[in-house]
Protein backbone atom coordinates (compact mmCIF):
# COMPACT_ATOMS: atom_id res chain seq x y z
CA UNK A 1 0.00 0.00 0.00
CA UNK A 2 1.48 3.36 -0.95
CA UNK A 3 1.12 6.63 0.91
CA UNK A 4 -0.62 8.27 -2.04
CA UNK A 5 -3.60 5.97 -2.35
CA UNK A 6 -6.43 8.13 -3.62
CA UNK A 7 -9.62 8.48 -1.65
CA UNK A 8 -11.76 6.46 -3.98
CA UNK A 9 -9.38 3.54 -4.00
CA UNK A 10 -8.94 3.73 -0.23
CA UNK A 11 -12.67 3.51 0.31
CA UNK A 12 -12.87 0.41 -1.80
CA UNK A 13 -10.10 -1.26 0.13
CA UNK A 14 -10.52 -2.85 3.52
CA UNK A 15 -10.29 -0.03 6.03
CA UNK A 16 -10.77 0.52 9.70
CA UNK A 17 -10.44 3.40 12.14
CA UNK A 18 -8.11 3.14 15.08
CA UNK A 19 -10.72 3.67 17.77
CA UNK A 20 -12.79 0.78 16.41
CA UNK A 21 -10.11 -1.75 17.30
CA UNK A 22 -10.85 -2.49 20.92
CA UNK A 23 -8.70 -4.33 23.46
CA UNK A 24 -9.96 -6.85 26.00
CA UNK A 25 -8.32 -8.25 29.11
CA UNK A 26 -9.33 -11.88 29.62
CA UNK A 27 -5.78 -13.00 28.87
CA UNK A 28 -4.46 -10.69 31.63
CA UNK A 29 -5.81 -13.09 34.26
CA UNK A 30 -2.36 -13.19 35.88
CA UNK A 31 -1.72 -9.44 35.72
CA UNK A 32 -3.24 -6.46 37.55
CA UNK A 33 -5.48 -3.82 35.97
CA UNK A 34 -2.76 -1.19 35.82
CA UNK A 35 -0.38 -3.47 33.94
CA UNK A 36 -3.14 -4.33 31.48
CA UNK A 37 -4.09 -0.73 30.76
CA UNK A 38 -0.43 0.30 30.39
CA UNK A 39 0.19 -2.52 27.92
CA UNK A 40 -2.94 -1.87 25.88
CA UNK A 41 -2.24 1.85 25.60
CA UNK A 42 1.36 1.09 24.61
CA UNK A 43 0.15 -1.39 21.98
CA UNK A 44 -1.72 1.49 20.33
CA UNK A 45 -5.32 0.88 21.40
CA UNK A 46 -7.61 3.82 22.12
CA UNK A 47 -10.65 1.75 23.07
CA UNK A 48 -11.15 -1.12 25.47
CA UNK A 49 -13.97 -3.51 26.23
CA UNK A 50 -13.62 -3.86 29.98
CA UNK A 51 -14.51 -7.30 31.34
CA UNK A 52 -16.04 -7.46 34.81
CA UNK A 53 -13.74 -10.19 36.08
CA UNK A 54 -11.19 -10.71 38.84
CA UNK A 55 -8.72 -9.22 39.36
CA UNK A 56 -9.54 -6.25 37.11
CA UNK A 57 -13.05 -5.24 38.12
CA UNK A 58 -15.08 -6.96 40.82
CA UNK A 59 -18.84 -6.99 40.45
CA UNK A 60 -21.59 -9.10 42.00
CA UNK A 61 -25.37 -9.03 42.24
CA UNK A 62 -25.28 -6.50 45.07
CA UNK A 63 -22.80 -3.98 43.71
CA UNK A 64 -19.41 -3.27 42.19
CA UNK A 65 -16.06 -1.64 42.80
CA UNK A 66 -15.71 2.11 42.40
CA UNK A 67 -16.04 2.56 38.63
CA UNK A 68 -14.82 6.18 38.66
CA UNK A 69 -11.26 5.24 39.61
CA UNK A 70 -11.11 2.53 36.95
CA UNK A 71 -12.49 4.92 34.33
CA UNK A 72 -9.94 7.53 35.37
CA UNK A 73 -7.09 5.01 35.11
CA UNK A 74 -8.21 4.15 31.58
CA UNK A 75 -8.70 7.75 30.50
CA UNK A 76 -5.33 8.84 31.89
CA UNK A 77 -3.84 6.40 29.37
CA UNK A 78 -5.96 7.67 26.49
CA UNK A 79 -8.30 4.69 26.63
CA UNK A 80 -12.08 4.91 26.28
CA UNK A 81 -14.22 2.13 27.72
CA UNK A 82 -16.43 1.40 24.72
CA UNK A 83 -18.16 -1.68 26.08
CA UNK A 84 -18.51 -3.28 29.49
CA UNK A 85 -18.89 -7.05 29.69
CA UNK A 86 -19.66 -8.51 33.09
CA UNK A 87 -18.15 -12.01 32.95
CA UNK A 88 -21.04 -14.15 31.69
CA UNK A 89 -19.76 -17.61 30.80
CA UNK A 90 -17.75 -19.08 33.68
CA UNK A 91 -18.83 -17.31 36.88
CA UNK A 92 -21.97 -18.11 38.86
CA UNK A 93 -24.04 -15.55 37.01
CA UNK A 94 -25.72 -16.84 33.85
CA UNK A 95 -28.51 -15.29 31.79
CA UNK A 96 -30.52 -18.52 31.59
CA UNK A 97 -29.71 -19.93 35.05
CA UNK A 98 -32.32 -22.67 35.65
CA UNK A 99 -33.36 -22.37 39.29
CA UNK A 100 -35.28 -19.31 40.49
CA UNK A 101 -32.69 -18.20 43.07
CA UNK A 102 -29.77 -18.39 40.65
CA UNK A 103 -31.77 -16.69 37.95
CA UNK A 104 -32.84 -13.84 40.17
CA UNK A 105 -29.27 -13.21 41.36
CA UNK A 106 -28.10 -13.33 37.76
CA UNK A 107 -30.70 -10.76 36.73
CA UNK A 108 -29.55 -8.46 39.54
CA UNK A 109 -25.95 -9.00 38.44
CA UNK A 110 -26.66 -7.93 34.86
CA UNK A 111 -28.58 -4.90 36.14
CA UNK A 112 -25.50 -3.94 38.18
CA UNK A 113 -23.54 -4.48 34.99
CA UNK A 114 -25.72 -2.05 33.06
CA UNK A 115 -25.35 0.52 35.83
CA UNK A 116 -21.58 0.05 35.87
CA UNK A 117 -21.45 0.37 32.06
CA UNK A 118 -23.25 3.67 32.33
CA UNK A 119 -20.75 4.92 34.92
CA UNK A 120 -17.86 3.90 32.67
CA UNK A 121 -19.41 5.97 29.89
CA UNK A 122 -19.81 2.77 27.85
CA UNK A 123 -22.78 2.62 25.50
CA UNK A 124 -22.66 -1.16 25.20
CA UNK A 125 -22.88 -4.23 27.41
CA UNK A 126 -22.13 -7.57 25.82
CA UNK A 127 -23.70 -10.79 27.03
CA UNK A 128 -25.12 -14.13 25.87
CA UNK A 129 -27.77 -16.70 26.80
CA UNK A 130 -25.72 -19.34 28.61
CA UNK A 131 -27.17 -21.24 31.57
CA UNK A 132 -29.80 -23.73 30.47
CA UNK A 133 -28.98 -27.39 31.10
CA UNK A 134 -29.09 -30.25 28.56
CA UNK A 135 -31.68 -32.17 30.52
CA UNK A 136 -34.15 -29.30 30.24
CA UNK A 137 -36.53 -28.68 27.35
CA UNK A 138 -35.15 -26.28 24.75
CA UNK A 139 -38.36 -24.29 24.70
CA UNK A 140 -38.15 -23.52 28.40
CA UNK A 141 -34.57 -22.26 28.08
CA UNK A 142 -35.48 -20.16 25.07
CA UNK A 143 -38.44 -18.64 26.90
CA UNK A 144 -36.15 -17.81 29.82
CA UNK A 145 -33.76 -16.05 27.42
CA UNK A 146 -36.60 -13.92 26.04
CA UNK A 147 -37.95 -13.17 29.51
CA UNK A 148 -34.50 -12.31 30.93
CA UNK A 149 -33.56 -9.91 28.15
CA UNK A 150 -37.03 -8.34 28.25
CA UNK A 151 -36.50 -7.69 31.97
CA UNK A 152 -33.09 -6.13 31.36
CA UNK A 153 -34.10 -4.01 28.35
CA UNK A 154 -35.82 -1.16 30.25
CA UNK A 155 -32.93 -1.01 32.73
CA UNK A 156 -30.56 -0.74 29.76
CA UNK A 157 -32.69 2.10 28.38
CA UNK A 158 -32.55 3.92 31.73
CA UNK A 159 -28.78 3.54 31.74
CA UNK A 160 -28.37 4.65 28.12
CA UNK A 161 -26.75 1.32 27.33
CA UNK A 162 -27.49 -1.14 24.51
CA UNK A 163 -27.23 -4.87 25.22
CA UNK A 164 -25.35 -6.77 22.52
CA UNK A 165 -26.25 -10.48 22.60
CA UNK A 166 -23.64 -12.85 21.20
CA UNK A 167 -24.02 -16.46 20.19
CA UNK A 168 -21.68 -18.97 21.83
CA UNK A 169 -20.23 -22.39 21.03
CA UNK A 170 -22.38 -25.52 21.54
CA UNK A 171 -20.01 -26.59 24.34
CA UNK A 172 -21.15 -23.55 26.32
CA UNK A 173 -24.89 -23.59 25.72
CA UNK A 174 -27.65 -25.44 23.96
CA UNK A 175 -29.60 -22.26 23.25
CA UNK A 176 -28.80 -19.19 21.10
CA UNK A 177 -25.74 -20.69 19.45
CA UNK A 178 -26.72 -19.93 15.85
CA UNK A 179 -27.66 -16.90 13.77
CA UNK A 180 -31.28 -17.98 13.11
CA UNK A 181 -31.87 -18.49 16.85
CA UNK A 182 -30.45 -15.08 17.66
CA UNK A 183 -32.52 -13.44 14.96
CA UNK A 184 -35.68 -15.02 16.35
CA UNK A 185 -34.71 -14.07 19.90
CA UNK A 186 -34.19 -10.41 18.98
CA UNK A 187 -37.54 -10.38 17.16
CA UNK A 188 -39.28 -11.90 20.20
CA UNK A 189 -37.65 -9.50 22.67
CA UNK A 190 -38.32 -6.69 20.19
CA UNK A 191 -36.61 -3.87 22.06
CA UNK A 192 -34.27 -1.25 20.56
CA UNK A 193 -31.87 -1.72 23.48
CA UNK A 194 -31.40 -5.45 22.81
CA UNK A 195 -29.34 -6.06 19.65
CA UNK A 196 -26.76 -8.44 18.22
CA UNK A 197 -23.09 -8.97 18.98
CA UNK A 198 -21.14 -10.94 16.38
CA UNK A 199 -18.52 -13.26 17.91
CA UNK A 200 -16.43 -14.60 15.06
CA UNK A 201 -15.61 -17.81 16.93
CA UNK A 202 -19.22 -18.81 17.69
CA UNK A 203 -20.00 -17.78 14.11
CA UNK A 204 -17.27 -19.99 12.65
CA UNK A 205 -18.07 -22.97 14.86
CA UNK A 206 -21.71 -22.71 13.72
CA UNK A 207 -20.50 -22.77 10.10
CA UNK A 208 -21.65 -19.21 9.48
CA UNK A 209 -19.98 -16.25 7.78
CA UNK A 210 -19.92 -12.47 8.42
CA UNK A 211 -21.78 -12.04 5.11
CA UNK A 212 -24.66 -14.18 6.39
CA UNK A 213 -24.78 -12.28 9.67
CA UNK A 214 -24.98 -8.90 7.94
CA UNK A 215 -27.50 -10.20 5.42
CA UNK A 216 -29.77 -11.39 8.25
CA UNK A 217 -29.18 -8.77 10.93
CA UNK A 218 -27.67 -5.74 9.15
CA UNK A 219 -27.65 -2.72 11.44
CA UNK A 220 -28.79 -4.80 14.37
CA UNK A 221 -25.15 -5.86 14.71
CA UNK A 222 -23.94 -3.28 17.21
CA UNK A 223 -20.79 -4.94 18.48
CA UNK A 224 -18.21 -7.60 17.62
CA UNK A 225 -15.75 -9.96 19.18
CA UNK A 226 -13.64 -9.95 16.07
CA UNK A 227 -10.81 -12.44 16.54
CA UNK A 228 -9.00 -15.11 14.55
CA UNK A 229 -10.02 -18.77 14.92
CA UNK A 230 -9.53 -22.24 13.49
CA UNK A 231 -12.55 -21.84 13.97
CA UNK A 232 -12.11 -22.74 17.66
CA UNK A 233 -9.82 -20.65 19.85
CA UNK A 234 -10.03 -16.92 20.46
CA UNK A 235 -6.77 -16.06 18.77
CA UNK A 236 -4.63 -13.11 17.78
CA UNK A 237 -5.06 -12.33 14.08
CA UNK A 238 -2.51 -14.40 12.24
CA UNK A 239 -2.64 -17.32 14.66
CA UNK A 240 -5.83 -18.75 13.17
CA UNK A 241 -7.29 -19.47 9.76
CA UNK A 242 -9.68 -16.57 9.16
CA UNK A 243 -9.23 -14.17 6.22
CA UNK A 244 -8.87 -10.80 7.95
CA UNK A 245 -9.00 -8.61 4.87
CA UNK A 246 -12.03 -10.38 3.37
CA UNK A 247 -13.88 -10.10 6.67
CA UNK A 248 -13.04 -6.39 6.91
CA UNK A 249 -14.33 -5.98 3.35
CA UNK A 250 -17.67 -7.39 4.49
CA UNK A 251 -17.79 -4.99 7.43
CA UNK A 252 -17.00 -2.06 5.15
CA UNK A 253 -19.53 -3.09 2.54
CA UNK A 254 -22.24 -3.12 5.20
CA UNK A 255 -21.07 0.13 6.75
CA UNK A 256 -20.23 -1.38 10.14
CA UNK A 257 -18.93 1.42 12.37
CA UNK A 258 -18.84 -0.42 15.72
CA UNK A 259 -16.00 -1.93 17.68
CA UNK A 260 -13.85 -4.92 16.79
CA UNK A 261 -12.95 -6.28 20.20
CA UNK A 262 -9.89 -8.46 20.49
CA UNK A 263 -11.32 -11.12 22.79
CA UNK A 264 -8.15 -13.12 23.14
CA UNK A 265 -8.73 -15.99 25.53
CA UNK A 266 -6.42 -18.83 24.60
CA UNK A 267 -4.15 -19.83 27.52
CA UNK A 268 -1.13 -19.62 25.23
CA UNK A 269 -1.34 -15.84 25.67
CA UNK A 270 -1.63 -15.76 29.48
CA UNK A 271 2.09 -15.59 30.19
CA UNK A 272 2.75 -12.57 27.98
CA UNK A 273 -0.59 -10.91 27.20
CA UNK A 274 1.11 -7.63 26.32
CA UNK A 275 2.92 -9.28 23.42
CA UNK A 276 -0.38 -10.76 22.22
CA UNK A 277 -2.06 -7.35 22.34
CA UNK A 278 0.79 -5.73 20.49
CA UNK A 279 0.41 -8.24 17.67
CA UNK A 280 -3.38 -7.99 17.76
CA UNK A 281 -3.23 -4.24 17.21
CA UNK A 282 -0.50 -4.46 14.58
CA UNK A 283 -2.59 -6.88 12.53
CA UNK A 284 -4.98 -3.99 11.77
CA UNK A 285 -2.30 -1.42 10.87
CA UNK A 286 -2.29 -2.14 7.12
CA UNK A 287 -6.00 -1.29 7.07
CA UNK A 288 -5.99 1.61 9.51
CA UNK A 289 -6.92 4.99 8.06
CA UNK A 290 -5.56 6.84 11.05
CA UNK A 291 -2.66 4.66 12.14
CA UNK A 292 -0.61 6.23 14.94
CA UNK A 293 2.43 8.09 13.67
CA UNK A 294 5.03 6.03 15.48
CA UNK A 295 3.85 2.92 13.72
CA UNK A 296 4.87 2.27 10.17
CA UNK A 297 3.19 0.32 7.47
CA UNK A 298 6.28 -0.59 5.56
CA UNK A 299 8.82 -1.48 8.21
CA UNK A 300 11.10 1.53 7.67
CA UNK A 301 10.82 2.90 11.18
CA UNK A 302 11.20 1.25 14.51
CA UNK A 303 8.27 0.41 16.74
CA UNK A 304 8.69 0.74 20.45
CA UNK A 305 7.24 -2.24 22.22
CA UNK A 306 5.70 -2.15 25.67
CA UNK A 307 8.91 -2.98 27.42
CA UNK A 308 10.65 -0.05 25.72
CA UNK A 309 12.85 -2.23 23.55
CA UNK A 310 13.35 -1.03 19.99
CA UNK A 311 12.70 -3.61 17.39
CA UNK A 312 11.95 -3.52 13.69
CA UNK A 313 8.34 -3.20 12.66
CA UNK A 314 7.13 -6.35 11.03
CA UNK A 315 3.91 -5.04 9.62
CA UNK B 1 0.67 -62.57 43.74
CA UNK B 2 -0.27 -59.08 45.02
CA UNK B 3 -3.57 -57.92 43.59
CA UNK B 4 -4.29 -54.18 43.64
CA UNK B 5 -7.70 -53.35 45.02
CA UNK B 6 -9.98 -50.48 45.81
CA UNK B 7 -13.23 -50.19 47.77
CA UNK B 8 -16.33 -48.81 46.09
CA UNK B 9 -16.72 -46.20 48.84
CA UNK B 10 -13.29 -44.81 48.00
CA UNK B 11 -14.29 -43.75 44.49
CA UNK B 12 -15.66 -40.23 44.86
CA UNK B 13 -17.60 -39.09 41.79
CA UNK B 14 -17.37 -35.43 40.86
CA UNK B 15 -19.72 -33.10 39.06
CA UNK B 16 -17.44 -30.68 37.17
CA UNK B 17 -18.08 -32.36 33.83
CA UNK B 18 -21.84 -32.21 34.54
CA UNK B 19 -21.70 -28.42 34.27
CA UNK B 20 -24.20 -28.54 31.37
CA UNK B 21 -26.60 -30.78 33.31
CA UNK B 22 -28.75 -30.33 36.39
CA UNK B 23 -27.71 -31.43 39.87
CA UNK B 24 -30.56 -33.97 39.88
CA UNK B 25 -29.21 -35.53 36.69
CA UNK B 26 -25.74 -35.80 38.24
CA UNK B 27 -26.99 -37.43 41.44
CA UNK B 28 -29.27 -39.81 39.61
CA UNK B 29 -26.43 -40.88 37.32
CA UNK B 30 -23.99 -41.41 40.20
CA UNK B 31 -26.43 -43.59 42.05
CA UNK B 32 -27.26 -45.69 39.00
CA UNK B 33 -23.59 -46.20 38.12
CA UNK B 34 -22.81 -47.54 41.57
CA UNK B 35 -21.08 -44.59 43.19
CA UNK B 36 -21.49 -44.26 46.95
CA UNK B 37 -19.24 -41.28 47.58
CA UNK B 38 -18.97 -37.92 45.91
CA UNK B 39 -16.53 -35.05 45.99
CA UNK B 40 -18.95 -32.19 45.64
CA UNK B 41 -17.72 -29.50 43.27
CA UNK B 42 -19.44 -26.29 44.23
CA UNK B 43 -20.23 -24.44 41.04
CA UNK B 44 -23.38 -23.48 39.18
CA UNK B 45 -25.79 -24.86 38.17
CA UNK B 46 -25.34 -27.37 41.03
CA UNK B 47 -24.19 -25.47 44.10
CA UNK B 48 -23.84 -21.73 44.59
CA UNK B 49 -21.29 -20.39 47.04
CA UNK B 50 -20.09 -16.81 46.82
CA UNK B 51 -18.27 -14.31 49.05
CA UNK B 52 -21.53 -13.21 50.67
CA UNK B 53 -23.11 -16.52 51.62
CA UNK B 54 -23.96 -20.08 50.51
CA UNK B 55 -27.33 -21.26 49.35
CA UNK B 56 -29.80 -24.09 49.94
CA UNK B 57 -27.52 -26.36 51.97
CA UNK B 58 -30.44 -28.25 53.53
CA UNK B 59 -32.05 -28.97 50.17
CA UNK B 60 -28.75 -30.10 48.70
CA UNK B 61 -28.08 -32.41 51.67
CA UNK B 62 -31.55 -33.94 51.35
CA UNK B 63 -31.11 -34.63 47.63
CA UNK B 64 -27.73 -36.26 48.18
CA UNK B 65 -29.15 -38.47 50.95
CA UNK B 66 -32.10 -39.45 48.79
CA UNK B 67 -29.63 -40.81 46.23
CA UNK B 68 -27.76 -42.82 48.91
CA UNK B 69 -24.59 -40.82 48.37
CA UNK B 70 -22.25 -39.16 50.84
CA UNK B 71 -20.20 -36.00 50.36
CA UNK B 72 -16.67 -36.94 51.39
CA UNK B 73 -14.90 -33.81 50.17
CA UNK B 74 -16.24 -30.41 49.23
CA UNK B 75 -14.45 -28.54 46.47
CA UNK B 76 -15.44 -24.95 45.90
CA UNK B 77 -14.68 -23.94 42.31
CA UNK B 78 -11.24 -22.44 42.89
CA UNK B 79 -9.70 -21.86 39.50
CA UNK B 80 -12.40 -20.14 37.43
CA UNK B 81 -14.42 -18.08 39.91
CA UNK B 82 -13.31 -14.58 40.91
CA UNK B 83 -11.58 -15.69 44.10
CA UNK B 84 -8.10 -16.94 44.94
CA UNK B 85 -5.97 -17.59 48.00
CA UNK B 86 -3.19 -15.43 46.51
CA UNK B 87 -5.39 -12.34 45.98
CA UNK B 88 -3.65 -8.99 46.34
CA UNK B 89 -6.03 -6.02 46.38
CA UNK B 90 -7.82 -5.58 49.75
CA UNK B 91 -11.31 -5.99 48.26
CA UNK B 92 -10.23 -9.11 46.35
CA UNK B 93 -8.65 -10.54 49.52
CA UNK B 94 -11.81 -9.85 51.49
CA UNK B 95 -14.04 -11.50 48.90
CA UNK B 96 -11.74 -14.49 48.49
CA UNK B 97 -11.55 -15.05 52.24
CA UNK B 98 -15.33 -14.78 52.48
CA UNK B 99 -15.78 -17.25 49.65
CA UNK B 100 -13.60 -19.97 51.13
CA UNK B 101 -15.08 -19.44 54.59
CA UNK B 102 -18.53 -19.96 53.10
CA UNK B 103 -17.19 -23.15 51.52
CA UNK B 104 -16.11 -24.36 54.97
CA UNK B 105 -19.54 -23.52 56.39
CA UNK B 106 -21.24 -25.34 53.55
CA UNK B 107 -19.01 -28.39 54.16
CA UNK B 108 -19.90 -28.35 57.85
CA UNK B 109 -23.59 -28.13 57.07
CA UNK B 110 -23.36 -31.08 54.66
CA UNK B 111 -21.56 -33.16 57.29
CA UNK B 112 -18.40 -33.20 55.18
CA UNK B 113 -15.06 -33.17 57.01
CA UNK B 114 -12.75 -32.06 54.24
CA UNK B 115 -12.54 -29.11 51.88
CA UNK B 116 -10.19 -28.97 48.91
CA UNK B 117 -8.12 -25.84 48.32
CA UNK B 118 -5.05 -24.61 46.45
CA UNK B 119 -2.45 -21.90 47.01
CA UNK B 120 -3.88 -19.44 44.48
CA UNK B 121 -1.58 -17.84 41.92
CA UNK B 122 -0.98 -14.13 42.49
CA UNK B 123 0.51 -12.07 39.68
CA UNK B 124 3.27 -12.84 37.20
CA UNK B 125 4.70 -9.30 37.39
CA UNK B 126 5.58 -9.39 41.08
CA UNK B 127 8.25 -11.18 43.10
CA UNK B 128 7.10 -14.71 43.92
CA UNK B 129 7.77 -14.08 47.63
CA UNK B 130 4.98 -11.51 47.74
CA UNK B 131 2.29 -13.78 46.36
CA UNK B 132 3.66 -16.61 48.52
CA UNK B 133 3.32 -14.45 51.64
CA UNK B 134 -0.27 -13.48 50.84
CA UNK B 135 -1.13 -17.11 50.11
CA UNK B 136 0.37 -18.22 53.43
CA UNK B 137 -1.57 -15.55 55.34
CA UNK B 138 -4.90 -16.55 53.85
CA UNK B 139 -4.18 -20.26 54.33
CA UNK B 140 -3.40 -19.57 58.02
CA UNK B 141 -6.68 -17.70 58.46
CA UNK B 142 -8.67 -20.37 56.64
CA UNK B 143 -7.02 -23.26 58.49
CA UNK B 144 -7.94 -21.68 61.82
CA UNK B 145 -11.49 -21.05 60.65
CA UNK B 146 -11.78 -24.60 59.29
CA UNK B 147 -10.59 -26.05 62.58
CA UNK B 148 -13.34 -24.19 64.38
CA UNK B 149 -15.89 -25.92 62.18
CA UNK B 150 -14.51 -29.44 62.22
CA UNK B 151 -13.20 -29.25 58.67
CA UNK B 152 -9.73 -30.14 57.38
CA UNK B 153 -8.36 -28.31 54.35
CA UNK B 154 -6.72 -30.57 51.77
CA UNK B 155 -4.38 -28.56 49.57
CA UNK B 156 -3.34 -29.65 46.09
CA UNK B 157 -0.42 -28.32 44.08
CA UNK B 158 -1.10 -26.53 40.79
CA UNK B 159 0.52 -26.75 37.38
CA UNK B 160 3.16 -24.11 36.55
CA UNK B 161 0.84 -22.66 33.90
CA UNK B 162 -1.73 -22.02 36.65
CA UNK B 163 0.40 -20.64 39.46
CA UNK B 164 3.88 -19.88 40.71
CA UNK B 165 3.07 -20.43 44.38
CA UNK B 166 2.61 -24.12 45.29
CA UNK B 167 3.35 -26.21 42.19
CA UNK B 168 5.77 -28.85 43.48
CA UNK B 169 6.21 -31.30 46.32
CA UNK B 170 8.94 -29.05 47.72
CA UNK B 171 6.61 -26.02 47.64
CA UNK B 172 3.94 -28.06 49.40
CA UNK B 173 6.30 -29.11 52.19
CA UNK B 174 7.48 -25.54 52.66
CA UNK B 175 3.97 -24.05 52.73
CA UNK B 176 2.69 -26.68 55.17
CA UNK B 177 5.66 -26.00 57.40
CA UNK B 178 5.06 -22.25 57.35
CA UNK B 179 1.31 -22.51 57.95
CA UNK B 180 1.89 -25.26 60.50
CA UNK B 181 -1.74 -26.09 61.23
CA UNK B 182 -3.27 -29.49 61.96
CA UNK B 183 -6.18 -28.36 59.78
CA UNK B 184 -4.16 -27.96 56.59
CA UNK B 185 -3.05 -31.22 54.98
CA UNK B 186 -1.60 -32.15 51.60
CA UNK B 187 -3.42 -33.90 48.80
CA UNK B 188 -2.05 -35.05 45.45
CA UNK B 189 -3.55 -34.31 42.06
CA UNK B 190 -2.07 -36.83 39.63
CA UNK B 191 -2.07 -34.29 36.80
CA UNK B 192 -0.19 -31.63 38.75
CA UNK B 193 2.36 -34.01 40.25
CA UNK B 194 2.95 -35.73 36.92
CA UNK B 195 3.49 -32.39 35.17
CA UNK B 196 5.96 -31.50 37.95
CA UNK B 197 7.84 -34.74 37.22
CA UNK B 198 6.89 -36.27 40.56
CA UNK B 199 5.36 -39.63 41.49
CA UNK B 200 2.79 -40.85 43.96
CA UNK B 201 5.62 -42.70 45.70
CA UNK B 202 7.41 -39.35 46.14
CA UNK B 203 4.33 -37.86 47.77
CA UNK B 204 3.64 -40.82 50.06
CA UNK B 205 7.33 -40.86 50.91
CA UNK B 206 7.19 -37.21 51.93
CA UNK B 207 3.84 -37.13 53.73
CA UNK B 208 2.87 -40.72 54.58
CA UNK B 209 -0.52 -40.84 56.27
CA UNK B 210 -0.76 -37.05 56.19
CA UNK B 211 -1.61 -37.34 52.51
CA UNK B 212 -5.35 -37.05 53.01
CA UNK B 213 -6.87 -36.93 49.57
CA UNK B 214 -6.25 -37.58 45.88
CA UNK B 215 -7.46 -36.34 42.54
CA UNK B 216 -6.90 -39.72 40.97
CA UNK B 217 -7.46 -39.39 37.23
CA UNK B 218 -5.87 -40.48 33.98
CA UNK B 219 -3.72 -38.05 31.96
CA UNK B 220 -1.01 -37.68 29.35
CA UNK B 221 0.29 -36.09 31.68
CA UNK B 222 -1.91 -33.06 31.03
CA UNK B 223 -5.66 -33.42 31.09
CA UNK B 224 -8.02 -34.66 33.78
CA UNK B 225 -9.27 -37.74 31.99
CA UNK B 226 -11.39 -40.80 32.51
CA UNK B 227 -9.31 -43.95 33.14
CA UNK B 228 -8.44 -45.42 29.78
CA UNK B 229 -8.15 -42.11 27.94
CA UNK B 230 -4.64 -41.23 29.13
CA UNK B 231 -1.39 -43.05 29.65
CA UNK B 232 -1.36 -43.88 33.35
CA UNK B 233 -1.57 -47.46 34.58
CA UNK B 234 -4.59 -47.80 36.84
CA UNK B 235 -3.62 -51.15 38.34
CA UNK B 236 -0.07 -50.12 39.12
CA UNK B 237 -1.17 -46.85 40.76
CA UNK B 238 -3.86 -48.59 42.84
CA UNK B 239 -1.09 -50.95 43.92
CA UNK B 240 0.93 -47.92 45.09
CA UNK B 241 -2.06 -46.77 47.17
CA UNK B 242 -2.36 -50.26 48.66
CA UNK B 243 1.32 -50.48 49.49
CA UNK B 244 1.15 -47.23 51.47
CA UNK B 245 -2.09 -48.28 53.16
CA UNK B 246 -4.05 -45.35 51.70
CA UNK B 247 -7.66 -45.52 52.89
CA UNK B 248 -8.79 -42.07 51.71
CA UNK B 249 -10.84 -41.11 48.70
CA UNK B 250 -10.06 -41.04 44.99
CA UNK B 251 -11.69 -37.86 43.69
CA UNK B 252 -12.72 -38.23 40.05
CA UNK B 253 -11.89 -34.70 38.95
CA UNK B 254 -12.74 -35.10 35.30
CA UNK B 255 -12.53 -31.70 33.65
CA UNK B 256 -11.79 -32.23 29.98
CA UNK B 257 -14.31 -30.57 27.68
CA UNK B 258 -14.69 -33.77 25.65
CA UNK B 259 -16.84 -35.21 28.46
CA UNK B 260 -19.22 -32.27 28.86
CA UNK B 261 -21.69 -33.45 26.21
CA UNK B 262 -22.21 -36.88 27.80
CA UNK B 263 -20.71 -37.00 31.30
CA UNK B 264 -22.75 -40.08 32.23
CA UNK B 265 -21.10 -42.13 29.48
CA UNK B 266 -17.69 -41.00 30.75
CA UNK B 267 -18.53 -41.95 34.33
CA UNK B 268 -19.91 -45.30 33.19
CA UNK B 269 -16.61 -46.21 31.53
CA UNK B 270 -14.65 -44.85 34.47
CA UNK B 271 -16.55 -46.83 37.08
CA UNK B 272 -16.33 -50.04 35.02
CA UNK B 273 -12.56 -49.65 34.97
CA UNK B 274 -12.45 -49.32 38.77
CA UNK B 275 -14.80 -52.27 39.24
CA UNK B 276 -12.16 -54.60 37.80
CA UNK B 277 -10.20 -53.91 41.00
CA UNK B 278 -13.07 -54.31 43.46
CA UNK B 279 -13.57 -57.48 45.49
Amino acid sequence: MTEQTDTKERNSMAHIRRRQVSAMGIHYLYYPLEYMLDAQAAAGFQTIELVGMAPHFLIDHTGYQDPASVRRMAEERGLTIGCFTPECAIYQYLMCAPDPGSHQRSMEYFKRGLEAASEFGAKLLLTNCIGGTRDEEYGRIYERAVRSLSELAPVAADCGVTIAVETVRPEESSCIITLPELKKLLADVDHPRVRAGLDTIAMGVAGETPEQWFAELGEDIVHMHFVDGRPYGHLVWGDGLYPLERYLDVLNRHGYEGYLSQEITDPRYFEDPAEADKRAFEAFLPFMEDAPLHFTRCGEEAVTDVKGIKEPAHV
Amino acid sequence: MFKPSVRREQIAGMNIHYVNYSFDYFLDTQERLGFRSIELWCGVPHVWIDHLTYYEAAGIAAKIRAHHLEVRVLTPENCLYPYQVGAKEPEHVKRSLGYFKNGILMAEELGCKMMEINSGWGYLNEPREESWKRSREMLCALATFAGGHGVTLAMESLRPDESRIVTTLGDMKQMLKEVSSPNLKPMADLCAIDVAGETLEDWFGAFGRDLRHLHFIDGDPYGHLVWGDGKRNLGRLLGVLNSYGYEGYLGQEITDGRYFADPAAADFRNMRNYERYMD
